[in-house]
């Protein structure tokens, strides 16, 4: 059938991009909209003495300069996880590129121009640049005072340790066993120190957003994958109630992690305030690598072995240089600290991984969360001793792979993949042991192989959708998962269509826009297929499966259903059963539960499911019921209202981080790992 | 800056334009914000990454780095150019069916350039595309499945001409 999940349907976006028709945030043209450029700091660390905009302001065509002296905000402190980074200097600028002030004009060129006619008087700090420098006795605080989350909630063996007066703004340990008595233990110990570098994803589409501020509340159209995180920011930093904000989200050229959009949205509302008009940041490419960056990391990894191989102890310490704000890499550290030890048996493991503030290029979670770093480093690492113990690679990595269904952490869900399996093909794949017939004469050819693991992410990610059935059959999906080309819209299209058997192109999924948008955490973390897919897929379930729907009842052969079934945990049982009533119950209360019921006659609904699209529009017909209503006390809807909501499978089972257990206590000191295995797997996990 | 203005005739995907230019106006520029063909997109803004690529003259440029005034006496096809009375390019279909994209920020550039290299080399071989292809970047898709589409919109095409 059509639209089926597993039928090779179009995208979704595919017209609109390979002719140019999809609008990208830098194509909108709001009328009135004006054009707004920053001022960035020429040096790394260094007080603002004075700025004075005045002269900017008279230059024809400007239409507003923000400076720190008219910027009259809630709180001018914005980030990811910990609020460090003023959206314009108030005190000092922390790195070569930090935003001083902003114009807004109504050409690019006089904006640019008019940054050069404002006037700031700096008193130059000393500037660390390494994370080395950073936490050497005595340096120079980067941030005096630090606005810290929430101590973090982890599970088993992972703590959070607070360093006050230092340039440490996150560290997050990892243990369990004895790592002192394992290197006892061991044959040999080898440590080696690896250095990553920095690096800029360039999505080709820059940093940009257009926002208008006006009495009736701010409109941001934003390149981002968190329209809701971006909301909050707003509401935050401008003391807004969040009903005031809309953020809508055109396509987005490419993300990749890196909290794209929130700074140039955070100064153009605030532009906009000012100017009373729309206005458009968009950053040049070069801004775009001096707004965030991946974290360089300086890590070294111990290891004690035993003389035929077998791995025994791991002593992982992970200094990410965060740069002068740090966004999500608190998160970063905190990822890259759980995956540091790899995918082996290591009864001993004790990680201690830092986010260290410096005057550089602020950071983030671009790709991988951390992964990279490590993988690259113990991997490389896993080399170096094959080398110097003469074990052939491959082998010494069987030895110690984890196995499908051991556990990687104690709490966590178990392994689930065969990672030896999968070795041997890649060995065999390349001809592992075999010399390589060179090139090129003179050219010779290497071979390696090597293996990561990486925890999954998205646990604890809420993830709503809603699904409106037209009266002539036709749905339109609302879900948060930007389109970031990942394809997530023709995933959500499949899922519905096949759940109301009908052809793709009958199913809509509709532009993200937060005014009407269910909720959702954000698209990141590699989760929109499963817990949003979830979300959608529950929702079009539970209509599907409601007494009024005439559509074939979903089965349990049902691939969306069975890949659903898959994505959830063990510790779901009782979801499955009646996945949408338990989570609805819980977490939209009783007046959610009768908007679950669903509205379409059996008749109608039939007819809509059969006839041919063409004759849906005329032929339908149906009167409204107040069952129609869309909340207490609204109006029926004029068309087909059934509006289901379900809240998906929020948690992602398939592979679950420790740092994410809901209802575990913080742990000052780490559990013993042999108490906590007593524990079956997932029994962190909430149930309902 | 001059604010002269310098009179430009020119045809856009077939369509003759008569206007005037400030000299020192970018090609990109006039082609989105005065024309509103936003398919031709900005990225890199220094005639390194192929994402602002049309065609003068059935040559691939960067419109990134020309002026408007030489499109003057020109002949410039852009994205919105290519869908016909008839329906899709062949390579747009190819770029559609074989997934030759995903975030689509690139795309239009990409098309532009294959449609430039098909010109030259209708049957270009693996390699052959690879290096023409080497112009413009994509950050998502790791360009297999961009050369997959331009080979097998060659084919098409070449099929369609016999």
């Amino acid at each position: 059938m059509a639209g089926a999940v597993g039928e090779n349907l179009e995208r979704v976006d595919g017209y609109g991009k390979v002719t140019g028709k999809a609008a990208y945030t830098g194509d909108l043209n709001i009328p009135g909209m004006i054009h707004g450029k920053v001022l960035r700091s020429p040096h790394a660390h260094a007080r603002v003495s004075k700025i004075d905009g005045s002269k900017a302001e008279q230059i024809p065509g400007v239409m507003a300069v923000l400076t720190r002296e008219n910027c009259q905000v809630a709180t001018p402190y914005i980030g990811a996880m910990i609020k460090d980074q003023c959206l314009v200097a108030f005190d000092k600028v922390r790195y070569a590129g930090d935003i001083v002030a902003a114009v807004a004009a109504t050409d690019e060129n006089i904006a640019e121009n008019a940054l050069d006619a404002i006037e700031v008087e700096y008193e130059e700090l000393p500037a660390i640049t390494t994370v080395e420098e950073a936490l050497a006795d005595n340096a120079p605080l980067i941030h005096e005072t630090v606005r810290r989350a929430r101590p973090p909630q982890y599970g088993r063996g992972a703590s959070y340790i607070l360093h006050e007066k230092s340039n440490i703004c996150h560290h997050f340990r990892y243990e369990r066993g004895d790592v002192g008595a394992g290197f006892k233990a061991a044959d040999f110990v080898f440590e080696d120190t690896f250095y990553f570098p920095s690096a800029h994803h360039y999505p080709m589409e820059s940093n940009v957003s257009v926002a208008d501020f006006n009495k009736d509340g701010v409109t941001i159209w934003a390149s981002t994958q968190g329209p809701f995180g971006l909301r909050q920011e707003v509401a935050r930093v401008f003391g807004l109630p969040l009903s005031d904000i809309r953020v809508i989200v055109p396509y987005v050229g490419g993300g990749y992690g890196g909290a794209k959009g929130l700074v140039p949205s955070i100064i153009g509302v605030a532009l906009s305030r000012l100017a009373r008009r729309p206005v458009r940041v968009n950053f040049s490419a070069e801004e775009n690598f001096k707004t965030i960056c991946q974290p360089r990391a300086k890590i070294t990894m111990k290891s004690g072995i035993k003389k035929d191989g077998t791995f025994i102890a791991r002593r992982c310490q992970l200094f990410l240089n965060a740069g002068a704000y740090v966004n999500s890499t608190p998160s970063v550290a905190e990822k890259a600290g759980y995956r540091g030890h790899g995918p082996y048996r290591l009864p001993h493991v004790l990680t201690d991984s830092y986010a260290v503030y410096t005057n550089t290029v602020p950071t983030g979670s671009f790709r991988g969360f951390g992964g990279p770093q490590v993988a690259f480093s113990y991997e490389s690492h896993v080399d170096m001793i094959a080398q110097r113990m003469k074990l052939d690679p491959v082998d010494l990595r069987r030895k110690n792979l984890l196995t499908k269904g051991e556990d990687f952490a104690a709490g966590d869900t178990p392994t689930d993949c065969d990672l030896k399996g999968a070795l041997a093909k890649v060995a065999e794949a390349i001809g592992w042991g075999a010399e390589d017939t060179p090139a090129k004469p003179g050219v010779k050819r290497g071979k390696g192989l090597a293996c990561a693991l990486k925890d999954g992410g998205g646990t604890k990610k809420a993830s709503h959708a809603n699904v409106k059935i037209l009266n002539d059959g036709s749905l339109v999906v609302f879900s948060g998962s930007v389109e970031i080309g990942q394809g997530v819209q023709t995933v959500m299209r499949q899922i519905v269509a096949e759940e109301f058997a009908v052809p793709g192109d009958q199913v809509r999924v509709d532009e993200i826009d937060t005014r009407y948008t269910p909720f959702d955490t954000a698209t990141n973390a590699s989760s929109a297929s499963a817990l949003m897919g979830s979300a959608v897929f529950n929702a079009a379930a539970v209509w599907a499966a409601s007494p009024g729907c005439a559509a074939p009842p979903p089965t349990s052969r049902s691939p969306v259903r069975m890949a659903a079934a898959a994505a959830r945990s063990p510790s779901y049982a009782s979801w499955r059963s009646s996945p949408t009533r338990s989570v609805m119950a819980r977490t939209m209360g009783p007046v959610a539960v009768g908007r679950m019921r669903s509205f379409m006659p059996r008749s109608a609904r039939r007819a809509a499911a059969t006839r041919p699209p063409s004759r849906r529009a005329t032929s339908v017909r149906w009167a409204p019921t107040s069952a129609m209503m869309r909340g207490p006390g609204a109006a029926p809807a004029p068309m087909a209202a059934a509006r289901t909501v379900a809240m998906g499978s929020t948690w992602d089972g398939a592979k679950t981080s420790v740092s994410s257990h809901p209802g575990t206590t913080i742990n000052a000191t780490p559990q013993d790992s042999s108490t906590s295995s007593s524990r079956p797997p997932g029994a962190g996990f909430p149930r309902t | 800056m001059s604010e002269e203005l310098v009179p430009i005739r020119f045809y856009v995907n077939g369509e003759q334009h008569e206007t005037q230019v400030k000299a020192h106006d970018l090609m990109i520029d006039f082609l989105r914000e005065r024309l509103g063909l936003t398919g031709t997109k900005r990225s890199c803004d220094m005639e390194v990454c192929g994402t602002c690529t049309v065609l003068l003259d059935g040559k691939a440029v960067s419109s990134c780095s020309l002026f408007a005034f030489e499109l003057d006496g020109k002949n410039l096809t852009t994205i919105e150019g290519l869908e016909g009375p008839d329906g899709l390019h062949p390579l747009q279909k190819a770029f559609i069916r074989c997934g030759g994209f995903q975030c689509g920020f690139c795309t239009p550039g990409m098309i532009l350039l294959a449609k430039s290299l098909l010109m030259e080399n209708p049957d270009p071989t693996r390699e052959q595309v690879c290096e023409y292809m080497d112009a413009n970047i994509c950050r998502c898709t790791g360009y297999q499945m961009i050369v997959e589409s331009i080979l097998h919109a060659a084919k098409e095409m070449q099929a369609a001409n016999r």
